[in-house]
């Protein structure tokens, strides 16, 4: 391949204002003849652009006199190889034109041929015989003219119109003629009466075919269904196809890259304006492509030349095009896929360029080396046509691993025990999952809110104990307490609270039976109610002895429990932050040591009262705290914790956010955990909500309809009782009664009824009981 | 070591996209050999070739799984300037070893190249926005639940971009969508990523910015999921990787703000965006092709040309960082990730209690992604909540 030439060449075009329908080359390929409507004109190829020759002119009184059948439309033109002053042409009127350019008149036509009736598609000289020219046509004939005698032609009749005709190259006395009917027929010129071969090659119209210059055995045709096909036609063998490429649009010419055997340029007839060359090693991506056009280009050679393209086009660019300007699809292909599952696999597809390390040249220099390296980058370009699909467990990635999510999604408890309870709960799991800040966020809301209703309970002139104790036979679930604990909350704590209580509460009853899974010793580090209970095992014992007991008995007793064990010290004005960090600082060291303690008690106290001193009148409102940090997590983009939270606190905290942004974020947890599959902890957040939004996910699409067994049709107003085929439905196959309750049936053959009468009839059989329809059932 | 599991894709050509579907057990890939396949994860971890069909005329760049709501739906495009919808068809029970696609839809408006395709975020129902080659965005809607092949073209917007390479709907249900859409043109140094907003009630698409910062070729992006928070995050895959945030203005850090902005809640109006750079990283070192966040959004993968998953996060003080390096072929992987214990010290959740007393929280001011959260009256800070905290960071 000679390289200084390409580096000459540029690539130029020059518009001659009317559709160009096709373009010969002369042998040298130093010439080339445009043809079109009324244009037949012939160029020299310069270094920097055409230069018009000869513009031949069709003879004046083609209009005028109805014999001269050269009016229409030049479909084709050929340049004799052997002699370089014979062209000749076909147009639209079946005629087929020999032009002479030696000659000197002002009309060069030679001769004209007017044995088609029909438009001449194609003609095509012999290649090595001066005197032969085949034409194909619309009218299903192929015709070989002997330019010596006007009178001497062959006429081949074919089965439909004839789209291309082709002299072989390498046999003398074949060529090959393409159907519009999708087959490809191989003709012997000496013999007219019959095909030597036929194989259907496409399905619709094949508009070209190509042999391959140098490999005897192949022949390239395109055609309508958007396909070019390699076929080898090795004689005393059936055509078998080699290669496949798919194109985007019917491609209407193709031609053999001289000296690349894999390589073949392409044009299509509609919708795409480029030339594609493609490597039929690798036939799904063009190899290089020219993108430029503003039209479809109707024809294409290669100028004998490895590198350079001359095409016409319908806008009427005559162009030449060098494969250096060409664009690379390849390059540009992306060879990376790459995702991230729900869970936390990563899925990657990367090309095995990039996986073997030669992604590491930059473009830039691939560029520079492309034309040196012309060859190897066609080699690589076949090369680069695998990707390797690989995926990565989320246990090998552990940064991604979704576990915690689920796991805590798992864990997390959002109802049915005191506030305290389920954030010790949910900080545990938390902190299980590895997660010590949400886990200790979980443990100071607990305490924050333990001691917060505390003081509610101060404020409205009980002492801080006495929450405590309910919440703790809460925890026990025993029914009488519960009732006695809400009597209490209704009696005098705030009304929205006692709701909320009165919701937990009969949750606790109908759905959380074994309550106290989470034993008070468990270990909540932290947490304050925990350690507190020890010292109310003294009291419980008469507390819960009592079955009928009038609230203020209750309490007054347990008053006077707490008042003979602790004096409550009065030290509302004394250092009071120092003192609550103090008492804090105990409460921590004391987390580790969960022994009944009587300091701890009396701090917790200390802190009770001292809580309540510090918020006489208003209540000590953290709302504002959680509030933020609840924002904080949603900001996170972990609607998990901002949910969890809202949820375990629920009215306490929920008038706090807009119903939006309270929505949003529930219906982002839902829609988190449905990527898990967690319906059912998505469910326990539907229920939990309070946003009319959100509530409404499980009302929807909760009926299911059922179909009549004998017509298929739905059935709407009974579901026992089809109104199409006035029969009942889904009658037992034994007793022939409707069946309800258990019905079971079989999947082979839907025939099924009572459970009972099933089972009874396949004791001893194996068909199906209806007797018609003698289905083998199984019954499990 | 190895660590990733490789499976025969057997695809004849290279492999352009890989998807994998909402509950993470189904993945979809495309090749330029024109075809998909379906693969399901088998009991046993591995993954299966549940189907393998010819899809289109030419390369396929694309493929993506719909929310399952709408049924087992995926979308393609391709270089045979169509996109297409395609729908598992329940079989009759015979074979559970294939499944079986069918065409459900084909949208050939593009004139080019459909460079991208996207399904809507599922509060939006069932609306696919494609991208192609000659600069326009289509969104298509289904207007018939009924039926999956009733889809009307309902938006259509031309941008100035040459070829756009890749389209992203912001995923917040929260605010107003936006569209961010990429080209991958490389002649010129303009912005190559656009973002448009949908007014009106949803009934016109209104250009907001042009990302100038980014003036090459871009190959990917992709926002992370919403879930609540106040801004939107957009990942860029270009020459380098970028990390954006898209914050809707008037919507400082301030809690109070959000809600009043939450309250006003009127969409009709484009609003002024807050657009900042988060990161820039050029570890790729060389051109970034695809970038993919986890469900949360927390964390973001990037693959480049040079054969390496790199995983990115924000720390504590919302800085971005690498926190995992995977070689491509899954042969190697650095240190990082191997112990895996550093990488947690980065994550935001473990590091720092959400509010912390520094000296910032005097002067009431906070940023943007909660690095400095602070009191919101400074000053007015209940003695025992001050205890908490500090019994909280003693711990």
């Amino acid at each position: 391949m000679d390289i200084g030439a390409d580096s000459k060449a540029s690539s130029f075009s020059i518009n001659l204002e009317s559709p160009i329908k096709a373009v010969a080359l002369n042998r040298a390929g130093t010439q080339v003849v445009a043809a079109g409507r009324n244009l037949l004109r012939i160029f020299s190829i310069n270094e920097n652009g055409f230069v018009e020759q000869e513009s031949l002119r069709f003879s004046n009184n083609n209009r005028s006199n109805p014999t001269n059948q050269l009016g229409g439309q030049c479909t084709d033109v050929a340049w004799n190889l052997n002699d370089e002053n014979i062209l000749a042409s076909s147009t639209t009127t079946g005629a087929v034109a020999i032009w002479n350019l030696s000659m000197n008149a002002v009309v060069k036509q030679d001769m004209i041929f007017t044995e088609h009736r029909r438009t001449a598609n194609r003609v095509c000289f012999h290649p090595t015989e001066v005197h032969s020219l085949l034409s194909g046509s619309q009218d299903a004939s192929a015709i070989l003219f002997d330019l010596r005698n006007r009178e001497h032609c062959t006429i081949f009749r074919c089965e439909e119109a004839v789209r291309d005709v082709r002299f072989s190259p390498h046999q003398y006395f074949e060529f090959v003629v393409c159907l519009e009917n999708g087959n490809v027929q191989i003709f012997d010129m000496r013999n007219a009466d019959t095909c030597v071969r036929e194989f259907t090659c496409h399905a619709g119209p094949v508009f070209q075919s190509h042999f391959h210059p140098t490999d005897k055995t192949l022949l390239a045709t395109c055609g309508r269904d958007k396909c070019i096909k390699v076929w080898n036609i090795l004689e005393n063998k059936n055509p078998s196809l080699e290669y496949t490429v798919s194109t985007i649009a019917p491609t209407g010419c193709i031609a053999w890259r001289p000296g690349h055997d894999t390589h073949i340029a392409s044009t299509a007839l509609t919708t795409d304006f480029s030339i594609s060359i493609w490597d039929l090693r690798r036939p799904f991506v063009p190899f290089a492509s020219f993108e430029k056009q503003t039209d479809l280009v109707t024809c294409l050679v290669w100028k004998l030349d490895p590198n350079i393209i001359i095409s016409g086009s319908r806008d009427g660019l005559l162009s030449q095009f060098v494969t250096k300007d060409a664009c690379r699809p390849a390059d540009k292909l992306n060879p990376v896929g790459l995702d991230i599952g729900s869970s936390g696999d990563l899925a990657l597809a990367c090309s095995n360029r990039i996986l073997q390390g030669y992604g590491r040249k930059s473009g830039k220099q691939k560029l520079q080396n492309m034309f040196k390296e012309e060859l190897s980058i066609a080699e690589e370009f076949r090369l680069n046509a695998t990707s390797k699909l690989l995926l990565y467990p989320y246990e090998d990635v552990p940064s991604l691993s979704m576990e915690w999510f689920v796991e805590s999604a798992k864990g997390y408890l959002l109802y049915g025990r005191s506030v305290a309870e389920l954030c010790a709960n949910n900080a545990d799991v938390a902190e299980r999952n590895g997660r010590n800040q949400v886990a200790q966020v979980w443990r100071i809301v607990g305490f924050l809110y333990a001691s917060s209703d505390n003081n509610r309970n101060q404020k409205s002139g009980h002492s801080s104990g006495d929450n405590r104790v309910s919440q703790r036979h809460l925890s026990e679930g025993r029914r009488e307490e519960l009732l006695h604990v809400l009597r209490f909350d209704d009696a005098t704590s705030e009304a929205p609270y006692s709701d909320n209580i009165f919701h937990r509460n009969t949750r606790n009853l109908s759905t959380r039976e074994p309550s106290l899974a989470m034993e008070p010793t468990s270990g909540n580090a932290g947490d304050f109610l925990f350690n507190e209970q020890t010292v109310f095992e003294e009291v419980d014992t008469p507390f819960t002895g009592v079955e009928t007991m009038v609230d203020e008995d209750a309490w007054q007793l347990q008053t006077e429990g707490f008042q003979l064990r602790h004096e409550l010290p009065d030290r509302s004005d004394s250092h009071i932050d120092g003192l609550a960090t103090k008492d804090i600082n105990r409460d921590r060291n004391r987390s580790g040591s969960l022994g009944p303690d009587d300091h701890s008690y009396e701090d917790a106290l200390r802190f009770g009262s001292m809580t309540a001193l510090l918020t006489r009148g208003p209540t000590l409102d953290f709302s504002q705290l959680v509030q933020e940090t609840v924002h904080f997590y949603a900001e996170q983009g972990d609607p998990q914790t901002a949910v969890s939270l809202i949820l375990v606190l629920g009215e306490r905290i929920r008038s706090h956010f807009k119903e939006a942004l309270l929505e949003a974020w529930m219906l982002d947890y839902i829609d988190l955990l449905s990527h898990f599959q967690l319906f059912t902890v998505a469910n326990e957040v539907i229920k939990l909500s309070h946003v009319s939004a959100v509530g409404e996910l499980n009302q929807q699409s909760t009926t299911v309809y059922t179909s009549c067994n004998n017509c298929g049709k739905h059935l709407h107003k009974t579901s026992w009782y089809c109104t199409n085929c006035k029969k009942l439905t889904n009658c037992c196959s034994i007793c022939q009664l409707p069946v309800r309750g258990l019905y079971v049936w079989c999947q082979g053959c839907q025939h099924g009824g009572h459970l009972e009468h099933m089972e009874q009839w396949f004791r001893h059989s194996l068909q199906c009981p209806t007797g018609s329809c003698g289905h083998y059932c199984e019954f499990i | 070591m190895s660590l990733a599991l490789p499976i025969p894709a057997e695809h004849k050509d290279l492999i352009h996209d890989v998807a994998l579907d909402y509950y993470g057990r189904r993945m979809a890939t495309c090749s330029s050999d024109q075809s998909v396949k379906v693969w399901d994860l088998q009991e046993d971890g591995q993954w299966k070739c549940m189907a393998n069909w010819k899809t289109h005329a030419g390369s396929v760049w694309k493929v993506t799984w719909s929310h399952p709501l709408f049924g087992q739906l995926i979308a393609t495009c391709s270089f045979d300037r169509t996109a297409a919808l395609w729908e598992e068809t329940v079989g009759d029970g015979s074979s559970t070893a294939q499944s079986h696609w069918v065409k459900k839809a084909t949208f050939v408006d593009s004139r080019g190249s459909v460079s991208d395709v996207q399904f809507a975020p599922k509060h939006l129902g069932l609306q696919i926005a494609t991208t192609s080659a000659d600069g326009t965005i289509r969104i298509y809607e289904n207007i018939d639940q009924a039926s999956l092949s009733q889809w009307q073209m309902i938006h259509e917007i031309t941008s100035k971009l040459a070829s756009i390479s890749c389209v992203a709907w912001s995923q917040s249900r929260l605010h107003s969508t936006i569209l961010a859409v990429g080209s991958s043109e490389e002649t010129t140094a303009t912005g190559k990523v656009i973002l448009y907003e949908l007014v009106d009630q949803g009934r016109k698409w209104v250009k907001i910015e042009t990302i100038n910062a980014i003036a090459d070729a871009v190959h990917d992006l992709t926002f992370a999921s919403g879930l609540g928070r106040s801004f939107h995050t957009l990942a860029v895959a270009s020459k380098d990787l970028y990390i954006a945030s898209i914050t809707p203005s008037g919507r400082t850090s301030s809690f109070n703000n959000l809600q009043s902005i939450q309250q006003s809640g009127s969409f009709n109006q484009p609003r002024a965006y807050d657009i900042r750079m988060l990161a820039v990283f050029k570890d790729h070192q060389s051109t970034v092709w695809r970038v993919s966040w986890n469900i949360t959004g927390t964390i973001l993968a990037s693959s480049g040309d040079d054969g390496y998953i790199r995983l990115w996060k924000a720390n504590f003080a919302a800085q971005w960082g690498n926190v995992a390096t995977i070689r491509g072929d899954g042969s190697l992987k650095t240190d990082e990730i191997v112990s895996g214990r550093p990488s947690r010290k980065m994550s935001l959740s473990e590091s720092k209690p959400p509010v912390s007393l520094n000296a910032d929280s005097t002067n009431g001011s906070s940023s943007l992604l909660g690095q400095t959260l602070t009191w919101p009256n400074g000053k007015s800070i209940s003695a025992p909540s001050i205890a908490m905290w500090q019994y909280s960071k003693g711990t």
